[in-house]
């Protein structure tokens, strides 16, 4: 009945079209009404839901992709794929996915890769001859590997919401090899259908030309370097490595790159907020949610519940993929760790999962939630940007859904895909 | 009348950004300030942490209020876009009065822990007190308040020029429309 | 039938909380039910912060916490917190065991903090853990000592040859890994299951700087509701529960002080002496207030 409670008023106020953030602070209210606990305990979670220094992280890597992606990063770093891929057959569509693969190295957005990347690339390839719902569908799916390759804030959003027990230096290089099986995986299917389809061969480019777009492109990608080069040999920790990013994306852009205006930044800034703010308030009332489904025992009920359904591991994965693909169908990455994570970490690790590969179980679902319909935060973007209708993208969409999945069963039933290079690393 | 309320209103929309913008800046300084700290001076300073972490509370209140108003929170609207409109409107107005509700309740009860953790201090930042730390929640929601009985009285504002500054926002929100 | 919600940070199966377990199957019994007691271990209610303003307004009934929160309110208690204001542990616990215990007990009950306080628990004694063995302060020189978020401490660590950075317990064991920092300091269980002995440290070089006790409170709204009868047996429990949670704690100690030497972890016998003359000025500066309750701590044999 508690469960009921709260759960279901939750899911009656987003049915209703509530804000989800504030839908999950307003449920917990009733949750606590319900039993008998002050009001007062709602509101100590809320404030000490963002008054945590390792949050700090999450606005601070949205904010330098940000700068990143405004700065003219995007342009640099397609250049800089098609030096490598873009002459062979169907080029193109694999410049499109390593620029991705950079981009999500970068940055952690799915969102901001498509609409930057997609942007150039989109019209771009519809002129060399794909079909402008082929380069849409490339590019949306290539993007979930921002959320996978590091830096990553939905892996620090899913270590914070694991209770800061998983380590974000451990997450962080778990995401590389499963973003880059991603990426290999699409790049093989555009190899295919560029074949089939007669997809043209992208121009080779002279070295001259060729080194100095390299050149560039590096100021870009040292962020990554000096992300992880900076965890890794103990300069400074995940958070802070963060706010470093901030400052050398700023460098990067106002100095190097010089292509963005002093007088622009206010609006960079006035964006920023927005998409960070949704995310942070997110986390505040998710914190209060949280703590009216631990005092309801909601996560031990619902492990107990799984453990009778089957003591397989096997099945039982198989059952949380099954439920975070249905919900991701319909609801954002970020409230959907904050809400599951706790419910379903005890779950898996009764089972002998390791958190972090459970992390990138969630990521990689989460991440194809964002590209499918009805609610699709990359789909709606990729769309808008293409200027397509959300079907005909979603038609094209299909054989990527397929290798998608496949890649999700790898990682799923693979554990060593992600767990390989944190434990070579010894982290 | 209405248009200069609600030119009014632009204006503390703006307010909003800055101070939330300006904090996520700052906050974007203070803690490398603590890795240059550790190194170059030798020592570990105490203050960044509690200072960048109050620097978010503040810019993440402020900026969900002006979220609000340009109707960036993620919200479901499936099931509503499929009713009759009226039906549609009418839980519209539910929503603003459930939104009242939320804003009011971090208002009291905000002030209220507020005024009741003033004598406990931060452990790293002594002269700092916990209820300080608290104060950005109270606030922001005052503002989020404005925006929602903006929202309740005069309709969505999301589609003025202050709020949608350029295209490229036009067309994500048309794809969420769609 | 009353449930009391109990917190702790630590894990289920910590001394600290199978103490309160059985202090809540002890009044169940003696209730006839009529107060049951549910723990929530491992910090899933929240951090110590959130779950001290939880109990004063009532949402948790029973929490295990620091004294490091109530030092605002209590400022007496901040004397636990200096290096070397005890001899050794067994002077640390007749000091909490008698009058001066009860005193400040009285004194946390009677502030404006809303909590009662029901009894004190050990944490032991915190020492350094680092790559190389520290014998003197000049072994600490140049080396990045984790510490506790309080600018005593890290005044202490400094003065005791290091540099004292402040860092959150969950970043630390990454930190420590990664060389943010050359090493940290606490008591041995914590050491083994924060994993931080996997993590590079090699030495754990015995200085016992840091000997602070901790408390677990009742909220007031909750102690109001209680008749006198009840009160009393949950006192009663409360003194037995400091006392088992004592055993409990040094079985612990020793398991875990075996288990790290088995993995590898090199136990050193340090003398204090150049360590406590160190770390003078710091007490000289935080202590000059409390100058009379330290004297009084002092004469405790
Ligand atoms: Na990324
Ligand atoms: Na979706």
């Amino acid at each position: 009945m508690d469960m009921l409670v709260l759960l279901g008023s939750f899911v009656v106020l987003m049915l209703i079209g509530f804000p989800v953030a504030y839908a999950l602070g307003l449920a917990a209210l009733v949750g606590a009404w319900w039993i008998e606990l002050p009001l007062d305990a709602v509101m100590i979670q809320i404030a000490n839901g963002v008054n945590k220094f390792s949050l700090l992280a999450i606005p601070c890597f949205v904010l330098a992709g940000a700068i990143m992606a405004e700065g003219g990063m995007a342009r640099r770093l397609v250049a800089f794929a098609s030096v490598l891929v873009g002459f062979v057959r169907g080029g193109l569509s694999l410049v499109n996915i390593l620029a991705s693969t950079f981009f999500g190295a970068i940055s952690g957005s799915s969102v901001a890769d498509t609409a930057s990347i997609g942007s150039v690339l989109i019209p771009e390839m519809e002129k060399k001859g794909y079909p402008r719902a082929f380069a849409t569908a490339v590019t949306c799916s290539g993007s979930v590997q921002a959320i996978l390759i590091p830096p990553s804030h939905n892996a620090v959003i899913y270590s914070m919401a694991a209770g800061g027990s998983v380590s974000v230096a451990a997450l962080f290089m778990a995401g590389v090899l499963p973003g880059l099986l991603l990426g290999l995986t699409l790049s093989a299917y555009c190899l295919y259908a560029a074949r089939k389809n007669n997809f043209p061969k992208g121009r080779a480019i002279p070295l001259r030309e060729a080194l100095k777009i390299c050149g560039e492109a590096l100021w870009g990608l040292m962020t990554m370097v000096i992300i992880l080069g900076g965890i890794l040999s103990g300069v400074f920790t995940a958070t802070e490595s963060a706010s470093i990013a901030v400052i050398w994306a700023f460098f990067v852009t106002m100095f190097v790159y010089r292509d963005y205006k002093w007088r622009d930044l206010p609006k960079l800034m006035h964006r920023t907020v927005k998409t960070v703010c949704i995310v942070m308030i997110l986390i505040g009332f998710a914190a209060s949610f949280g703590y009216i489904m631990t005092l309801m025992q909601i996560p031990l009920k619902i492990t107990t519940a799984f453990t009778t359904l089957s003591d397989s591991p096997v099945v039982i994965l198989l059952l949380i993929n099954v439920l975070l693909l249905a919900l991701g169908t319909l609801m954002d990455m970020a409230p959907l760790i904050l809400i599951l994570t706790p419910i379903l970490l005890p779950v898996v690790k009764a089972l002998g999962i390791d958190p972090v590969h459970f992390g990138m179980i969630m990521m990689v679902n989460l991440g194809i939630g964002l590209i499918t319909p009805p609610v699709g935060a990359v789909l709606f973007v990729g769309s808008a940007v293409a200027g397509l209708k959300i079907e005909t993208v979603v038609k094209a969409m299909v054989p990527f859904f397929v290798l998608l999945f496949t890649v999700l069963m790898l990682i799923t039933y693979v554990p060593a895909i992600s767990l390989w290079l944190p434990r070579a690393m010894g982290i | 009348m209405k248009e200069n309320l609600l030119r009014g209103l632009d204006a503390f929309y703006l307010l909003c950004i800055w101070i939330s913008g300006l904090a996520i800046a700052a906050m974007s300084l203070v803690i490398p300030w603590g890795v240059y700290a550790r190194y170059v001076l030798g020592t570990g300073s105490s203050w960044p942490e509690p200072v960048a972490v109050l620097l978010m509370v503040t810019f993440t209140f402020f900026g969900a209020a002006a979220g609000y108003r340009a109707g960036a929170h993620i919200a479901v609207g499936m099931l509503v876009d499929r009713l009759p409109a009226a039906l549609q409107g009418l839980l519209a107005r539910l929503v603003d009065l459930l939104m009242l509700g939320v804003c009011l309740f971090v208002i009291v009860w905000g002030f209220k822990l507020c005024m009741e953790t003033m004598g406990q201090s931060l452990a790293d930042l002594p002269w700092m007190p916990v209820g300080i730390t608290y104060l950005p929640l109270p606030l922001g929601s005052v503002a989020t308040l404005v925006f929602v009985l903006e929202k309740a009285l005069l309709g969505s504002q999301a589609h003025r020029a202050v709020v949608r500054f350029d295209h490229e926002e036009q067309a994500a929100g048309a794809a969420e429309a769609a | 039938q009353t449930v009391l919600k109990a917190s702790d940070v630590h894990p289920a199966g910590y001394p600290n909380v199978v103490a309160i377990e059985n202090l809540g199957k002890k009044l169940e019994a003696a209730t006839n039910g009529r107060y049951k007691l549910q723990m929530f271990p491992g910090g899933v209610l929240g951090g110590e912060k959130e779950v001290i303003e939880q109990t004063q307004v009532g949402a948790i009934q029973i929490a295990r916490i620091s004294l490091g929160p109530l030092g605002p309110v209590v400022p007496d208690v901040n004397v636990f917190n200096m290096p070397f204001v005890f001899r050794n542990e067994a002077h640390m616990r007749a000091v909490i065991d008698g009058p001066i215990g009860k005193e400040l007990l009285d004194k946390i009950t009677n502030s404006p903090a809303r909590l009662v306080a029901l009894g004190w628990m050990d944490s032991g004694s915190r020492s350094l853990y680092t790559k190389n063995a520290v014998k003197t302060p000049a072994d600490l020189k140049g080396q990045k000592i984790r510490v506790m978020g309080n600018p005593l401490f890290v005044d202490t660590m400094n003065a005791m040859g290091g540099n004292g950075i402040t860092m959150n317990h969950n970043d630390t064991f990454s930190a420590l890994q990664t060389g943010v920092v050359d090493g940290a300091e606490n008591n041995p269980p914590t050491f083994f299951t924060a994993n931080h002995y996997t993590a590079g440290p090699k030495f754990y070089s015995q200085t016992t700087h840091l000997i602070i006790p901790e408390i677990f409170v009742m909220s007031k709204i909750t102690w109001n509701k209680m008749s006198k009868e009840d009160q009393d047996l949950l006192m009663k429990f409360s003194r037995e529960a400091q006392m088992e949670q004592r055993a409990l704690w040094d079985k612990s100690v020793a398991d875990y002080t075996a288990k790290l030497k088995a993995s590898g972890i090199t136990f050193v016998e340090v003398d204090k002496k150049p360590f406590y003359d160190a770390t003078a000025p710091v007490r000289a500066k935080y202590g000059a207030q409390y100058a009379e309750l330290i004297k009084r701590i002092e004469a405790v044999q």
